[in-house]
């Protein structure tokens, strides 16, 4: 069926079909990708106004910074790594040799994703419970020993330290 | 006598019936397969043990520790009882509401972008497709602080837009919307969530077979009858998966609405995060191990109609 219609060639293409059909008309799109644009950019465009570029001089020479910087991409660069020396060779083996655990890896995975980080803190902390009073300074600053909290752009300091979503 | 499975050689060694397969040459005894098989095991020992640890002991804990009593440790429903009443219950309540609007409405925009590049002809729609994607990969993971600044300077009540909105003679706030408030957090989850959903539906759209389409309409389908019988009733169960996997995400999500309404609003998560940081009644410390086994409740729920809605949908995309 599929070498017939190459074969007979595009001269023999009859009537003008819609071609492609149920292409939306190009305004529809560009429509909905306006939308999207602005809802994504304008906030974005938004906080630097706000804070306006001369921010980001300063910002690098106040106090603390520095180190939360690098306590942060210190997290980054260890979780990821360790994420890839586990999850590499266990997708790549998985795939070859226990095919039919596939879709059980797949459910797995999604886990922590949809688990509340939260709940998945308060069971690590019941394990890993020391004395209650120092339960707070470990769930914010798994890495240093001082004490770490997050701020809020009104300078309110919060509690949540937890992933950051 | 030869396992047949094992016998894989290559087209011109059939002459030789013995070359590849030395291992399996002694027979297979039930205790040889059994340790062959747990061989093959081995290999996800490694993945198994850290779940096992860092996902599965903890979450146990978590329900243990909903039955006990926090002071003396004995077997208790108290918990239980103080988590799903009053307060919490409204938590409960809120935080449902709010994860299906966060998932219903990133699933339907989503879908709505990820259909107009599906279909964007030509060059410029592969263009399109990628500058998307890579976006969509950055977007998704916004969240906590840096997402909740980004919409007080935005749509906060002095905000850029609500600025701009009141120069133009409409006052958002003075018309109900107030960005602390439970609308006002599913517009700043929009904000991830629908990239997400981009991110998971574009490989389904893009897995409709154009041959099923051509074969629709050399049968005579218009548009609409394509969609209704062959594209829809393919794309529908990745469509609720997805839309489960953004209600799942929308109720975890933490940061962004502690950051934004600073605990205002009575959110399971953040009644959660408030016992972790110690704001307590004292006999009540594990009312938040109650609260976390209730959301653990919710999302396997919504991870057993994920599963199975997965499973119906690999049926024909994949």
């Amino acid at each position: 069926m599929a070498a017939l219609t190459r074969a007979v060639g595009p001269e023999a293409k009859a009537p003008p079909q819609p071609k492609r059909p149920g292409r939306p008309r190009p305004g529809w799109r560009w429509v909905i990708l306006l939308v999207t644009a602005v809802y994504f950019l304008l906030p974005l465009w938004g906080a630097l106004r706000f804070s306006g570029i001369s921010a980001f001089g300063s910002v690098i020479s106040e106090d603390g910074f520095g180190s939360s910087l690098w306590l942060s991409v210190r997290l980054a660069i260890v979780t990821t790594a360790i994420t890839l020396m586990l999850m590499v060779p266990t997708t790549v083996y998985v795939h070859l040799r226990l095919p039919k655990l596939r879709r059980v890896l797949d459910s797995i995975t999604i886990l922590p994703v949809v688990i509340p980080p939260v709940v998945l803190i308060i069971g690590v902390l019941q394990i890993t419970k020391p004395a209650p009073a120092s339960r707070r300074a470990r769930t914010c600053s798994p890495w240093s020993t001082s004490s770490w909290r997050c701020r809020s752009p009104t300078g309110r300091s919060t509690p949540a330290c937890g992933p950051s979503t | 006598m030869p396992q047949p499975s094992e016998t894989v050689t290559a087209p011109g060694s059939l002459a030789d019936p013995g070359a590849g397969r030395i291992p399996s040459r002694r027979g297979n005894s039930p205790a040889r397969a059994a340790v062959k098989a747990a061989a093959r095991y081995a290999g996800i020992l490694p993945f198994t043990a850290y779940v096992v640890l860092g996902l599965i002991i903890p979450m146990i804990a978590v329900a243990v520790g909903a039955f006990q009593d926090p002071g003396t440790g004995a077997w208790t429903t108290k918990n239980i009882g103080l988590a799903t009443h009053g307060a919490y219950l409204t938590g409960f309540r809120e935080s449902i509401v709010l994860s299906v609007l966060a998932a219903v409405l990133p699933a339907v925009f989503g879908l709505l972008i990820a259909y107009a590049i599906y279909t964007a002809p030509g060059r410029g729609g592969a263009a399109l497709r990628q500058v998307t994607i890579t976006a969509s990969g950055v977007f998704a993971n916004f969240g906590g602080v840096p997402l909740a600044f980004l919409f007080i300077t935005t749509l906060g009540s002095s905000g850029i837009e609500t600025q701009w909105l009141k120069n133009l003679g409409w006052d958002i706030y003075g018309s109900g919307f107030n960005l602390y408030s439970v609308t006002g957090i599913v517009v700043v989850y929009m904000y991830f969530q629908i990239p997400l959903m981009v991110l998971v539906i574009l490989p389904a759209l893009e897995g409709l077979k154009p041959a099923w389409r051509e074969a629709a309409e050399s049968l005579g389908a218009r548009s609409a009858s394509y969609w209704r019988h062959v594209g829809g009733p393919v794309l529908l169960p990745a469509v609720l998966g997805a839309a489960l996997l953004l209600f799942g995400f929308g109720l975890s999500a933490y940061a962004t609405a502690q950051a934004l309404t600073s605990g205002t609003i009575p959110l399971t998560p953040i009644q959660i995060g408030s016992f972790l940081s110690g704001n307590v009644i004292a006999g009540q410390g594990n009312v938040g191990k109650a609260l976390g086994l209730g959301m653990v409740v919710i999302i396997a729920v919504v991870m057993v109609f994920y599963i199975l809605l997965q499973r119906r949908a690999a049926k024909w995309l994949r």
